[in-house]
């Protein structure tokens, strides 16, 4: 019986996105931020730079789903609202679900999902919330599970007069289209972080390159997130170790510069770990090295460039991620204002 | 001579098992000048010590943490045990604290994993209770619960994001409170009040002193180094901060040295140069902290410059700085950390002299207090000295032992060790991988004086009771391919012994007649229950042997050929990839190899298959020999087959290995069956590995 359910859904699905015409951007674009951090606190470069770029919708991150240590499906690293958001901006709230809750039976959490972002929602006066994003990076074997769940998602948000939008990343382009009125198409972490000495692995054209022929005849309305962060690898040797998480590299105690974006830990020293779940540490020894890497602007600007060229509107709603004090310098305005335009 | 070559033989063995466990030992920090339980919720697990002397034997770890399920409008109708045992004790006083504790942690906003989340009305409600709460705690005036309701209110506090209320409220009030697990709590609170309000120094300061590791690691994430631990010792040379960045210091040089045989982190040559300048650096500096003598612990920079001397490679160094530590002021834990330390570096220059071995006897005899008392008061449950246990016996001690041939010596060291270490397999693993000469010579050495009071020592912790004995012994003539010699000692054990073995399980399902390459016999490990065997099948088996050779010796033709092709049956079923493995081990493993020591079973069966196949005039059991020969090979060899698990689309694809022994095997095999198609043969027909080698054939 579930089967004979899946394929009803799947039918549905493919029923409605096989009527859409190609190539269709999204209703209402705006320039855009994701917003991905615990706390919701703006400090004043990052609301300059709202300002400054007209920036009409904020994706902030509400929380993820995570399996608890029960093996539960919860909410997880729930943000903390201590700022509101500045006036005539629209929120889209986004929720990262990781890939192995899908496998739990996530249909059931639908409505549970719906309903605690319309709460925080109302707890924190967030008005003129039409729309709920979800990021998952969701394989072939989640596929259907996760499908069925945007379904059930899909309709619990047309109930309420609202609209679901999804993350696309790249390798998900070449497979079945998802059930959801827009895709965000994630021009970032593109890469390999192992091969980073070869490539960017935050964006190169050489890993965007394969799926440039999907882009044009994807059956979803889609807009393009482009990134504005860099990453600090650390190195020991030619072996790739770990990612630091906003290390000031400018202590010269500890680090010494030795090229553009290369540094030599000078002194050994633990520090938390970023890619571990745990609350483990990364040991720096000294001799390590670490090298910032972030895509080049015109880089950037080339990628998205090429996607208008294959894909005409795809850029007219552009999401830079993310907006963080740390990251903004990264680029500057004119950079930005390449990016941002259609 | 042969007790030489003997002795070799467990020597191999033993290191053999040191080295191939299936994981790697951890790399055990030596030093410690700090409680490993300070890693931990210390004050949790203080105010648990409370509440189960409290509510008494019923009590369990969790019952504090479900006060916080415990919805406040059903107070009064709770089963939670500490509510309960208020009730029945008549403790008013603890039950209007435990009203207000429930009221708290339904309210400090932890419970914000779950889907509900609160609306404005409640987080407002919230506020206001937490704000009542404090409220009532603040006005408690007895002195009972005093340090419970001071400690709520700074959690209170710390809700609230009150911090400069708990700076105020800890210096006017709970500091002068007397010491107590609480007392400690609120100042670990304060300390997160301090580094809130950008008094990360002062914060660091307390977490130090308190030994809150997590906390002090983040706060010292900038100075542990050489470089951060002159800055602190300039700013004050006693700061409790020193004390963390020195063992950090010394943890990280062990760790940075250990790691050098590691062929990967070796790469980075160019480290290596700049750490040993802060390893001689260090060394110089402990020596200038010492000549200063402006620390309070100078038993603990002593000891820091000994071991990393040690580390070092400069033995003599080492030794005299680790012993003069035990002599410096300090802490009992630093005097302590010396001594281990010494014991340690002892071994390294160590020759095997009667003083040696005297002086091992007294420090295991500590270690042993040490290791083994974890529940008293003095230390705590620091499983540190467990693992200093560990490192000195398993990676030091027993190859040292090795090394000067007092085989025996180290393997009744290491069966020592069990006590304590969570390496108990180790001294099970010799045990089983040795000879059964090998083990009766170890049998009889612990029950026989030995030379030396640490041998006795360590043979006073052991025992090899009759039963396992003649167990063993069976199990391994049985595995050496002695049946008679077995059945000499597997006579003599009692089915109730087989009964309470893992083993008993598989021993009365798995049947060793029948044939492994006809019918598979795979049971689930998960599914093992508690078994009676009704007959011991290892002596069964061997008697079987026995009858099986007798029937041998007069058999000739084809009943030869059939009794050959039991046999070759029956001996596979035997070894480790048998499904009557229970018959020669105690365990299987995918990890399970020949041994050197054993008869090896399948080798004896292949041959014994192909000579029945030669000479065998019948086309049916000449194709079960083929077959059986096939299946041992895929089995044993590899299959003629890769399969490749496609996770996009989800399906699998097979590709050919024409170059292996199995892919020759099948074809010989499938050439055989072709000239004899009219055999009756289902087990051919219906193999599925022989179908899909005809398929991809195709």
């Amino acid at each position: 019986m579930n089967r004979i359910i899946t394929y009803i859904l799947l039918l549905i699905v493919v029923t409605t996105v096989g009527c859409k015409p190609s190539g269709e951007s999204v209703d209402n674009p705006k320039p855009a931020v994701y917003y991905w951090r615990t706390t919701l606190a703006l400090d004043s470069v990052e609301r300059q730079f709202l300002h400054d770029n007209n920036v009409g919708k904020m994706y902030v991150r509400y929380f993820d789903i995570a399996l608890n240590d029960k093996g539960q499906l919860r909410p997880n690293a729930t943000i903390t609202f201590d700022d509101s958001i500045p006036a005539g901006i629209e929120v889209i709230p986004t929720i990262f679900i990781v890939n192995n809750c899908i496998e739990r039976g996530i249909d059931t959490i639908a409505p549970l999902l719906v309903q605690r972002v319309l709460q925080m929602n109302e707890t924190h006066d967030i008005a003129g919330v039409k729309e709920i994003q979800i990021d998952c990076d969701w394989t072939a074997s989640t596929q259907s599970a996760y499908f069925n769940f945007l379904q059930i998602m899909k309709q619990l948000l047309e109930e309420k007069g609202m609209a679901l939008s999804v993350t696309i990343r790249l390798h998900q382009l070449a497979m079945e289209v998802p059930p959801a009125q827009y895709g965000v198409l994630m021009m970032y972490n593109t890469g390999e972080l192992k091969d980073s000495k070869q490539r960017n692995p935050i964006l190169d054209k050489r890993d965007v390159e394969p799926y440039m022929k999907y882009v044009a005849d994807y059956q979803l309305p889609l807009c393009v997130a482009y990134p504005n962060f860099n990453w600090q690898l650390l190195y020991t040797g030619d072996k790739f170790r770990d990612i630091l998480y906003s290390e000031d590299l400018g202590d010269s105690t500890l680090y010494r510069k030795v090229s553009d974006n290369k540094y030599l830990v000078v002194s050994s020293i633990d520090l938390p770990n970023y890619l571990s779940s745990n609350s483990s540490y990364t040991y720096l020894n000294a001799g390590d090295t670490v090298i910032v890497i972030k895509p080049e602007a015109a880089s950037i600007v080339q990628i998205h460039d090429a996607l208008s060229h294959e894909r005409p509107g795809i850029n007219d709603q552009v999401i830079i991620y993310s907006l963080n004090n740390s990251s903004i310098n990264n680029y500057t305005s004119s950079d930005y204002e390449k990016i941002y335009r259609p | 001579m042969k007790k030489f070559i003997a002795l070799s033989l467990l020597a191999f063995a033993t290191l053999q098992a040191l080295a191939c466990g299936g994981w790697v030992r951890p790399n055990y920090y030596m030093f410690s000048v700090f409680n490993r339980t300070q890693m931990e919720n210390t004050y949790q697990q203080e105010a648990n010590k409370f509440w189960s002397s409290y509510v008494g034997d019923n009590y369990y770890d969790s019952m504090v943490e479900e006060l916080s399920n415990v919805d406040p409008k059903e107070f009064d109708k709770s089963t939670n045990g500490i509510i309960v045992a208020a009730k029945n004790k008549r403790d008013t006083e603890m039950l209007t604290y435990l009203r207000l504790l429930n009221k708290y942690l339904n309210n400090n906003g932890a419970g914000d994993t779950e889907w509900n989340y609160p609306t404005k009305a409640q987080l407002a409600n919230r506020k206001m209770v937490i704000s009542q709460v404090k409220k009532q705690a603040m006005a408690y005036r007895g002195s009972k619960l005093k340090n419970q309701y001071a400690l709520l209110v700074m959690r209170c506090n710390m809700t609230e994001k009150a911090h400069q209320a708990n700076i105020n409220y800890w210096t006017n009030t709970a500091s002068k409170f007397k010491e107590s697990p609480y007392k400690n709590w609120m100042k670990d609170i304060y300390a997160g009040a301090l580094y809130n309000t950008g008094q990360k120094d002062k914060a660091c300061e307390i977490y130090a002193e308190l030994g809150d590791m997590t906390s002090i690691k983040y706060c010292m994430r900038k100075k542990r180094n050489l470089k951060g631990i002159k800055e602190e010792y300039a700013a004050n040379p006693n700061s409790p901060s020193l004390t963390f960045l020195v063992q950090d210091f010394v943890n990280n040089t062990q760790e940075t040295l250990d790691n050098n045989s590691d062929p990967e982190i070796m790469k980075y040559v160019e480290a290596t140069g700049i750490y040993q300048n802060d390893i001689d650096g260090f060394i110089d500096f402990a020596g200038q902290v010492l000549k200063e003598g402006k620390t309070k612990s100078p038993s603990m920079w002593e000891a820091a410059r000994g071991f990393v001397n040690y580390m070092a490679g400069h033995q003599d160094d080492a030794i005299k700085q680790l012993t003069n530590a035990q002599n410096l002021g300090g802490t009992q834990r630093m005097k302590d950390n010396a001594r281990a330390c010494l014991m340690l570096a002892s071994i390294k220059s160590a020759e095997p002299t009667d003083e040696f071995f005297n002086y091992m006897l007294g420090e295991y005899k500590w270690l042993d207090k040490v290791a083994g008392v974890t529940e008293t008061e003095k230390y705590g449950t620091d499983p540190h000295y467990v693992d200093v246990y560990e490192r000195v016996t398993y990676d030091n001690l027993v190859p040292k032992l090795f090394r000067w041939g007092k085989t025996n010596t180290a393997v009744a060291v290491l069966g020592m060790a069990c006590q304590h270490a969570a390496f108990s397999d180790e001294y099970s693993a010799v045990l089983d991988r040795n000879s059964s000469s090998q083990f009766e010579e170890f049998y009889n050495y612990i029950n026989t004086k030995p030379n030396t009071e640490f041998e006795k020592f360590a043979i006073s912790k052991l025992s090899i009771e009759d039963n396992m004995f003649n167990d063993m012994m069976g199990t391994k003539l049985l595995r050496e391919g002695e049946f008679q010699a077995a059945v000499n000692y597997l006579d003599k054990v009692p089915l109730s012994y087989i009964s309470e073995q893992g083993i008993a399980y598989y021993m009365a399902r798995k049947d060793y007649n029948i044939e492994p390459w006809m019918q598979r016999q795979f049971m689930s490990p998960w599914k093992e229950t508690e078994t009676q065997v009704k007959t011991n099948a290892k002596l069964q088996y061997c008697r079987d042997m026995l009858n099986l050779d007798k029937q041998l010796a007069n058999a000739t033709g084809e009943e030869r050929n059939q009794l050959l092709y039991k046999k070759a049956a029956m001996l596979y079923q035997a070894s480790f990839k048998g499904d009557c493995w229970y018959l020669t081990h105690y365990a299987q493993s995918v990890n399970d190899e020949q041994q050197s020591n054993e008869f090896d079973f399948i080798s004896t069966a292949r041959l014994l298959l192909r000579d029945v196949e030669k000479n065998t005039t019948s086309p049916d059991l000449s194709l079960k020999s083929i077959f059986a020969q096939t299946f041992i090979s895929g089995e044993n060899m590899g299959y003629c087959f890769n399969e490749n698990y496609d996770w996009n689309t989800e399906k699998t694809t097979y590709t050919l290995i024409p170059e292996g022994p199995h892919y020759r095997a099948m074809t010989r095999l499938v050439n055989y069956r072709n000239q004899f198609p009219d055999t009756d043969a289902p087990y051919f027909t219906k193999c599925g590995i022989v179908k899909r080698f005809v398929a991809l054939n195709k």
